[in-house]
C-alpha cells in the first residue's frame, strides 16, 4: 500500500506544476538513499539535504524505495568495489589510514565495502541522474502524460474494483 | 533554502534525541547481552546498566552469564561494575577502556531460570576448518580408535565358534593334505603298475639255470671253454637288464615311500601356520598393552580438551593475528566489510587496559569457593596495535589449603600468534565428584584429594598440551554400574584397590603430525591383573584352537595313511625279495663267471705246457742225432 500510495505521489508530482528540477534533484537524492546502506553519515547528509534544498521529497521517497530493491542485486557488486578502493590503491591506503585514526571519520562507516562502493557507484551517477530524470520529467508532461492516459491497461486499471476502492479510501482519509 | 524543511528536520533531530536519551541504557544493555551471549553460548543478563554522557561512563548493578554446558548455573557473575570510556578513542569508534574492576566475581551460583538460549538452527560452518577444528578431530580420532576391551573367559569361549573361524581363516592345511594325497594315490597306482609289469620271475629262472649249468669242470676243449664263456656273458647281460630295470623301479619306490612318510613332519609346519591365521582371525586380545589408561581416561579428556580448545578458538576469534594486507571475505548482503587500517600507538577497536579481579570460584551450596584475586592485562581485538600481549594472571587459595592459579600470554603482536596458559589445582578435593560415563570408570569418586598442573602451548599450527595430576587418598563408587564383563571389573577391582593413581597426558602437533599419549601407573597394575586373570582363559582359547587344527590334521592324515598303508608292506616285501634275490644271484653269477674264465686260464696255461714239454721232446730228438 506505501508502494500504491507512493506511486501515486510520484505520478501526482509527474502531472504537478512542481519543476522538472527540483522532481529531478528529488529522484537524484533517493538514489544515493537507495544505493547506499542506512546507517552512516552521508545518510545524515542526504536527508539534511531534502529538508533544507527545494527538492520534491516524494520523488525521493519514491527513488529511494526503488532503488534499495536495485542496491540488493547490486551489493556484491559494491563490496568488490569498495574492497578495491579501499585496499587495492597502495597511494590511498595512508590517506585512508590517517581518516581511520582521525577523530569522527570513523564514525561516517567510510571503511565498509559496500558503503565505499554504493557511496562511490551514487556519486559518480549523481549528476548523470538528474540529467536523466529532468530529461524524463519534461518528456513525460510533453507528450507521454497523454498517450500513457490511453494505454488499454491504465484504463483498465483506472477502472478495476482495488484502485477505485484504493481512491475511495485515500479520499476518506482527506 | 526551505525553512520549513529545516524546522522538520530539527524536530526530527530532538526527537531523536529525546528518545535516545530515554532508551540508550537499554539498547547499550541490549547490545552488550547479544554480545555476551554470542560469545558464552548461554544467556547474559545485565540489570541495571547505567550509561552517562557526560564523562562517558558506564556502570551495572550485577552481571550474569549462564553456563552453557549446566543452564541452571551461572558461569560466572559479577556485582557493581563501573568504568568510563575514552572519549577520543570513543570520537575515532574505538572502545577503550584504562581500568575496570571486576569485583565480588563468582562462578558456578546457581540460577532461578534458566539459562539456555532459544535453539537457532545450526549455522553451517564456512570456510575450510582451521588447525584447531583438525586437532579437536584427531583428539577425537585418536579416542575413537582405541579398541574396545572386553574380556570375559565365558562369553569369549562362547563366541570363539571354531567352525565359522576356520571358514573364515581359510586354513589351507586340509587341501594341503588333499593335495599330498592325491600323490599318495599315484604312487600306489605306481607301485600296482610295477606290480603287474615287472616279472622277470620266467628271465630269472632261465638265468637260474643257465649259471648252474655252467660247469667249468666239464670243459673238455677250448672251444667248449669259449661257448660256456658266451653263454655266461649273455646270461650277465640278460641279468644286467634285469637288475637295471629293477634298480630304476626300485629307487622310484623308496622316493615315494620316503616323501609319503616325510608328510606328517611337514603337515605339523602347515598347522602352526593355520593356527596363527585363526588366532588373527580370532583377534586374541595381547594382554600386555599399554593403552589402558588412555582408555580409561582418554575420553574425558578429549571432552574436557574440546571445550577448552572451543573457548581458545572464541578467543581467537575476537583476538586474531596481525595480517599485514585485509583479506576479501564472503559477507552477508547490506553487511559489508570493514577495513581496519591499524598503525602502532593508535586506539584498537576494543582495550581494556587492566582489569583487577577480585572474588569466589568453585563456590557451592556445601563449602566455600577459592578467593581469587588477580590482574588482566591488555584486554585487545587489536594486540598488534598496542604492541603488548594479553597476560592474565590469577591466583586464589582456601582456608582448606585448596589453591589455584591461571596465568595465560597471548601473544598476537606479531603475524606469527603465540599463546601459553598454564593452571595449577592444588589440593583438590575429589569427594563425591562425579566421573563422566564410562564402563570402566566408578560412577563417582567417594573421596580423595588432587594435584593438577595443565599447560597448553600454541604457536601458529604447533601444539603443545601436557596434564599431570596426583590423586591421592582415593576411595571409589562403583556401585551404580553393572557389568558382566570380567575386563571392567579387573580395571574396576583395581582402581578400587589403588591410593595413589598418577596421570601424564602429553599431546602434541606439527602440522598434520599428531602424537596424544596418556600413561599412568593404571596401566601396569590393571595389565598384570589382567594377565593373571586372563592368561588361563586364553590358553584354553588357544589350545581349542589347536586342538581342533591337530584334529583336522589327524583325520586327514589317517585318510593319507589308508590310502598306501595296505600296499606299502607288499610293495616293500617285493622289493626286498627282488633285491635280495638279484644280489645273492648277482654273486654268484659273478664268481661262476670268474671260475669259468679261471678254469680256462688254467687250461690254457696247462695246453701250452703240453705245447711246451711236446716241443722240447721234439727239440732233444733233433738234436741227440
Amino acid at each position: 500500500m506505501i508502494f500504491l500510495k507512493l506511486l501515486s505521489k510520484f505520478i501526482g508530482v509527474l502531472r504537478s506544476g512542481a519543476k522538472p528540477n527540483e522532481i529531478a534533484w528529488g529522484f537524484a537524492l533517493g538514489t544515493v538513499l537507495g544505493f547506499t546502506p542506512f546507517r552512516g553519515a552521508h545518510t545524515v547528509v542526504v536527508v539534511f539535504l531534502l529538508c533544507i534544498l527545494r527538492v520534491n521529497v516524494s520523488a525521493a521517497m519514491f527513488s529511494w524505495l526503488v532503488f534499495s530493491l536495485f542496491a540488493f542485486l547490486l551489493d556484491p557488486l559494491f563490496h568488490s568495489l569498495g574492497f578495491f578502493v579501499l585496499t587495492g590503491l597502495p597511494a590511498l591506503v595512508p590517506f585512508w589510514t590517517s581518516l581511520y585514526n582521525a577523530p569522527v571519520a570513523p564514525l561516517t562507516r567510510f571503511n565498509n565495502t559496500v558503503l565505499m562502493g554504493s557511496l562511490l557507484v551514487s556519486l559518480v551517477l549523481l549528476v548523470p541522474n538528474f540529467l536523466f530524470f529532468k530529461w524524463f520529467v519534461e518528456s513525460y508532461r510533453e507528450s507521454w502524460n497523454a498517450k500513457i492516459k490511453k494505454w488499454k491497461v491504465v484504463k483498465a486499471l483506472n477502472a478495476s474494483s482495488a484502485v477505485q476502492w484504493y481512491l475511495k479510501i485515500r479520499e476518506m482519509g482527506g | 533554502m526551505r525553512w520549513k524543511g529545516f524546522i522538520a528536520l530539527a524536530v526530527l533531530v530532538a526527537a531523536w534525541l529525546i528518545v535516545t536519551s530515554l532508551f540508550l541504557d537499554r539498547w547499550i544493555e541490549s547490545g552488550l547481552e547479544s554480545a555476551g551471549e554470542a560469545i558464552v553460548g548461554a544467556k547474559v543478563e545485565i540489570d541495571g546498566l547505567d550509561f552517562r554522557f557526560s564523562d562517558l561512563s558506564v556502570q551495572w548493578q550485577k552481571l550474569q552469564a549462564a553456563d552453557s554446558k549446566q543452564p541452571m548455573r551461572n558461569l560466572l557473575e559479577t556485582g557493581r561494575i563501573a568504568f568510563k570510556m575514552s572519549p577520543a578513542a570513543l570520537f575515532r569508534k574505538r572502545i577503550v577502556i584504562d581500568e575496570m574492576a571486576l569485583e565480588g566475581v563468582r562462578s558456578g551460583t546457581p540460577r532461578t531460570t534458566s539459562g539456555a538460549l532459544q535453539k537457532k538452527p545450526p549455522k553451517p560452518k564456512t570456510g575450510k576448518p582451521d588447525y584447531l577444528d583438525k586437532l579437536k578431530a584427531r583428539l577425537k580420532n585418536e579416542v575413537d580408535l582405541l579398541p574396545v576391551m572386553k574380556f570375559d573367559p565365558a562369553a569369549f569361549k562362547k563366541k570363539l565358534n571354531l567352525d565359522s573361524l576356520i571358514a573364515i581363516a581359510a586354513i589351507r592345511t586340509p587341501q594341503r593334505i588333499d593335495s599330498v594325497k592325491k600323490d599318495a594315490a599315484a604312487a600306489v597306482e605306481r607301485w600296482d603298475g610295477f606290480a603287474r609289469t615287472f616279472r622277470p620271475d620266467e628271465d630269472l629262472k632261465k638265468i637260474q639255470s643257465d649259471f648252474q649249468g655252467l660247469e667249468p669242470q666239464k670243459i673238455k676243449t677250448i672251444p667248449e671253454a669259449l661257448a660256456l664263456v658266451e653263454k655266461a656273458r649273455s646270461t650277465q647281460k640278460s641279468f644286467k637288464a634285469i637288475s637295471d630295470t629293477f634298480s630304476v623301479r626300485q629307487k622310484e619306490i623308496r622316493a615315494d615311500v620316503g616323501r609319503l612318510a616325510s608328510y606328517p613332519a611337514q603337515a605339523d609346519d602347515w598347522i602352526r601356520e593355520d593356527y596363527r591365521s585363526v588366532a588373527q582371525k580370532a583377534k586374541l586380545p595381547d594382554l600386555s598393552m599399554r593403552s589402558i589408561a588412555k582408555m580409561l581416561a582418554g575420553g574425558a579428556i578429549v571432552v574436557k580438551a574440546d571445550q577448552v580448545l572451543g573457548y581458545y578458538q572464541t578467543v581467537r576469534k575476537y583476538m586474531p593475528r596481525k595480517t599485514n594486507k585485509p583479506e576479501k571475505k564472503p559477507v552477508p548482503r547490506f553487511k559489508g566489510q570493514d577495513i581496519h587500517y591499524t598503525e602502532r600507538h593508535a586506539y584498537p577497536t576494543f582495550l581494556i587496559r587492566r582489569i583487577s579481579v577480585s572474588g569466589q570460584a568453585g563456590a557451592d551450596t556445601t563449602r566455600a569457593g577459592v578467593m581469587l584475586k588477580g590482574e588482566i592485562f591488555d584486554v585487545t581485538s587489536q594486540p598488534w596495535v598496542i604492541g603488548k600481549p594479553t597476560t592474565v594472571d590469577l591466583s586464589g587459595m582456601t582456608q582448606d589449603l585448596r589453591s589455584v592459579a591461571f596465568q595465560a600470554v597471548l601473544d598476537h603482536v606479531t603475524e606469527a600468534a603465540s599463546d601459553s596458559f598454564h593452571v595449577r589445582f592444588g589440593n583438590v578435593s575429589l569427594n563425591r565428584v562425579a566421573i563422566p560415563a564410562s564402563r570402566y570408570l566408578p560412577a563417582q569418586i567417594q573421596k580423595g584429594k588432587a594435584d593438577f598442573n595443565l599447560v597448553l602451548r600454541f604457536k601458529e599450527a604447533d601444539f603443545l598440551g601436557r596434564l599431570d595430576m596426583n590423586a591421592r587418598d582415593l576411595g571409589f563408587d562403583f556401585n551404580q554400574v553393572q557389568s558382566s564383563d570380567l575386563f571392567v571389573d579387573i580395571v574396576r577391582r583395581v582402581i578400587g584397590q589403588m591410593g595413589l593413581i598418577t596421570l601424564d597426558v602429553r599431546a602434541a602437533g606439527k602440522q598434520d603430525n599428531f602424537q596424544f599419549n596418556v600413561n599412568s601407573n593404571i596401566d601396569d597394575l590393571v595389565s598384570q591383573e589382567l594377565k593373571k586373570m586372563g592368561s588361563q582363559a586364553l590358553a584354553d582359547a588357544e589350545a581349542r584352537i589347536r586342538s581342533r587344527l591337530d584334529q583336522i590334521k589327524a583325520q586327514k592324515l589317517a585318510e593319507l595313511e589308508k590310502l598306501y598303508a595296505d600296499k606299502k608292506p607288499a610293495i616293500e616285501a617285493s622289493i626286498g625279495n627282488y633285491e635280495k634275490w638279484i644280489s645273492d644271484n648277482k654273486s654268484l653269477l659273478d664268481g661262476k663267471l670268474d671260475g669259468l674264465l679261471k678254469e680256462i686260464e688254467k687250461r690254457k696255461k696247462g695246453e701250452e705246457n703240453k705245447l711246451k714239454d711236446k716241443a722240447r721232446g721234439l727239440l732233444d730228438g733233433v738234436l741227440k742225432n
